[in-house]
């Protein structure tokens, strides 16, 4: 059976264009994947809510202030009482020894949390804090 | 005359005045009552000069036996009172039913927010335990503090419980005030005052009891595991024929029986049940129960058997209990077959056979039977009619009879999850009289092993177990984790003793493991890491939060066989995404 030329020359050409855009040591462009990394900052020395305020008029919103450790990341959880699951996550780098974050907890129903500071060594310190609207 | 004074002050000593912390403690430790009172406890406060507005309670009780009526403020002004005239309250309370405080020594000091901080809890659907945390807040007038007196009281009713239910103290597990100038202070919790826990004695309802006893339950005990059961069967013709009572034990061992419950002056024939109606935990308490050290001291005992004459040298099994509860196949002697099946048990590759009718002896018995006669059936037979499996026993007309029992799971060869042993032995600086004794086990020798925490920044996580053994050769080791497959799924385990034989158990949710040196020639000290967990997270790597919990069901063994502790740095691995570190906002 003989195969017609023009079906030759689409092959031809396929085979020329292919040749011409894949690198035959990495066709697919592996090398150029970059395995992402990730920088977990300074050590942390310090862990420590200092103190907490409510807004007495919204009632939502949340002042924590931390002493913690420059450069070192931080990750705040509002959770259940008993809970593990956050509710709410807030994370931060901190730049000096002592942070102030204001968290927004209006779309946190009524009632009695925890706030936990935990660092990337997995040290944790926690508060009670009771969400009244 | 003024570097004089400079000079003076300078030499006396300069009195620095620390803070004392303010102080939450119970009014009283035992409560009197009878089924269907209403009974009060009071946790009162001493201020110490500080401006408390808040005290933040947790309180853990039997919700089977105790029904929280209320919870009232103590009258503001009263003589016996912390709260003062003019003081406005409020209170949010809020209920955790089958919670139960998991008690470790950073959780169970004297300051309550240390305890708070390191609060670790079981939850058992249906629990018969509940959490309470209380939350009062007071708002006295102006340039007003609290005092020192009552604060709080709680209010319960006693429930109709079976007459030989067992009770458990109430336990105020932290309690910590919050100032209104310094936040969350370190509280003592009944340091120069009062209790933490309250006992209860509560009376009423109970019938004549005909039958009393004790079935001796181990520390450690899970009693929602263990479900020790004794059910009664009447006898016909010498032969156990109908079942007349079903009595269930409690967390105590303790149990009474009625006149209603079983007759008076009638042969009955005792079996001890465990693992529930259907046997359904049976496999759970093989799992907690049998663990490598077991293994490694039977494999030792047998293995220092005399080659000319068979007979054991009694090493590692000292009583005739170690060698029945190493007889798992039943055939009065200890043989290759035992320490066979006990190391499939362990590996997870066969499950030793127990029927829910379990290895009850009597406790005089359980204590004193010897090595050289516990295979002779008539020896336990003389003082134990009817065999190790169940008992005859003859009620009395009126008086009340006393049955005082023991029991072990087969393959529990140290006992862990089974009777103590209570013998004869040299105590401390050579005093003679009754200890308890273990034998397979080396006390005061452990193990530290270290577990991190980690921040997540990839699908693949890997969980290292570091050991740490000082000059301990160890032989065998093994682990339990929970996860939750909703987050993570259980890839692989690394070894890092290749010369020792691994084997996992991996379920959902839950992964078994350990390895065991079988050949024990290739101990091992020092500082090592024998495994390396290897998880997947389910969903994007970078947003995870869980947490590893590592269960009671561990366990270590020395180079000789016997068992050994395991010191955790924490029982909890903490595995968060890089993303909850970023700047996401909340």
């Amino acid at each position: 059976m003989q195969i017609p030329v023009h079906k030759i020359k689409l092959l031809a050409s396929l085979v020329l264009i292919l040749g011409c855009t894949l690198d035959p040591t990495d066709p697919f462009d592996i090398d150029d994947i970059i395995t992402p990394t990730f920088d977990l900052g300074e050590v942390p020395q310090s862990t420590k809510i200092v103190n907490v305020e409510i807004d007495a008029l919204t009632k939502t919103t949340i002042t924590l202030h931390m002493a913690v450790t420059v450069g070192a990341m931080y990750t705040i959880h509002l959770i259940h009482p008993l809970g593990e699951d956050p509710l709410a996550v807030t994370g931060f780098t901190a730049t000096t020894q002592l942070v102030t974050v204001e968290l927004d907890y209006s779309t946190i129903s009524t009632g009695l949390y925890d706030i936990v500071l935990i660092d990337t060594q997995g040290n944790s310190t926690r508060i009670p804090i009771l969400l009244e609207r | 005359m003024k570097k004089l004074f400079l000079l003076l002050s300078l030499l006396l000593p300069t009195q620095v005045s620390a803070q004392t912390p303010p102080e939450v403690y119970l009014e009283t430790n035992a409560i009197t009552a009878t089924r269907g009172d209403t009974i009060e406890i009071w946790a009162n406060f001493n201020n110490n000069s500080t401006q408390t507005r808040t005290i933040y309670f947790d309180f853990q009780y039997q919700r089977t036996a105790f029904s929280l009526i209320d919870v009232s403020f103590a009258t503001a002004g009263a003589d016996s009172s912390a709260i003062p005239t003019g003081t406005t309250t409020s209170l949010t309370n809020f209920n955790f039913p089958g919670y139960k405080w998991v008690q470790t020594t950073a959780n169970t000091t004297t300051n309550g927010l240390a305890n708070y901080q390191n609060m670790q809890y079981a939850y058992t659907s249906g629990g018969p335990y509940t959490i309470r945390r209380l939350y009062g807040t007071v708002a006295p007038p102006t340039n007003t503090n609290l005092g020192t007196g009552r604060f709080m009281k709680l209010r319960f009713e006693v429930l109709n419980t079976a007459h030989d239910f067992v009770y458990d103290s109430l336990y105020m597990n932290f309690a910590f005030a919050n100032s209104n100038n310094a936040g969350w202070l370190a509280t003592n919790n009944a340091v120069s005052t009062g209790y933490r826990s309250a006992f209860f004695t509560i009376g009423g309802g109970t019938a004549d009891v005909l039958v009393y006893g004790t079935l001796d339950l181990p520390t450690s005990v899970n009693i929602n595991l263990l479900q020790p059961r004794l059910k009664f069967f009447e006898k016909y013709n010498n032969v156990p024929d109908t079942l007349r009572h079903t009595e269930s034990i409690g967390t105590g061992g303790t149990f009474s029986i009625t006149p209603s419950e079983v007759d008076t002056d009638t042969d009955y024939r005792i079996y001890l049940s465990l693992g529930g109606a259907g046997g359904d935990s049976i496999p759970s308490i093989l799992n907690t129960a049998i663990t490598v050290s077991d293994f490694t001291a039977a494999e030792t005992e047998f293995s220092w058997q005399s080659l000319t004459t068979g007979n054991f040298v009694d090493t590692m099994f000292t009583k005739g209990v170690h060698y029945m509860a190493a007889d798992i196949n039943d055939s009065r002697g200890f043989d290759p077959g035992d320490t066979g099946t006990l190391f499939a048990q362990i590996a997870g590759v066969a499950t030793i056979e127990m029927t829910d009718t379990s290895q009850m002896l009597l406790k005089s018995v359980f204590d004193t039977v010897s090595t050289a006669y516990w295979r002779v059936t008539d020896s336990i037979l003389d003082t134990q009619t009817a065999g190790p499996y169940g008992m005859d026993f003859h009620t009395d007309t009126t008086a009340t009879d006393t049955l005082n029992l023991k029991y072990f799971i087969p393959g529990d060869v140290n006992l862990s999850y089974s009777s103590a042993l209570t013998t004869n032995i040299s105590g401390p600086q050579g005093s003679s009289g009754y200890y308890y004794q273990s034998s397979p086990v080396l006390t005061n020798t452990s193990i530290d092993v270290n577990l991190n925490n980690l921040v997540v920044t990839s699908n693949s996580i890997e969980i290292p177990f570091e050991v740490s053994t000082g000059d301990q050769e160890i032989s065998a080791l093994q682990f339990e984790v929970l996860y939750d497959p909703s987050k993570l799924q259980f890839e692989t385990m690394d070894l890092g003793v290749s010369s020792w034989i691994a084997f996992i158990d991996n379920k959902l949710g839950q992964v078994r493991f350990g390895a065991i040196d079988r050949s024990r020639e290739f101990a091992l000290s020092g500082d090592f890491t024998p495994f390396i967990l290897k998880f997947v997270t389910v969903n994007n790597p970078l947003d995870i939060v869980t947490q590893l919990h590592l269960t009671t069901n561990m366990d270590a063994s020395s180079k000789s066989g016997h068992q050994i502790g395991i010191t955790l740095n924490s029982n909890t691995i903490r595995l968060i995404g890089y993303n909850n570190y970023a700047n996401s906002g909340s």
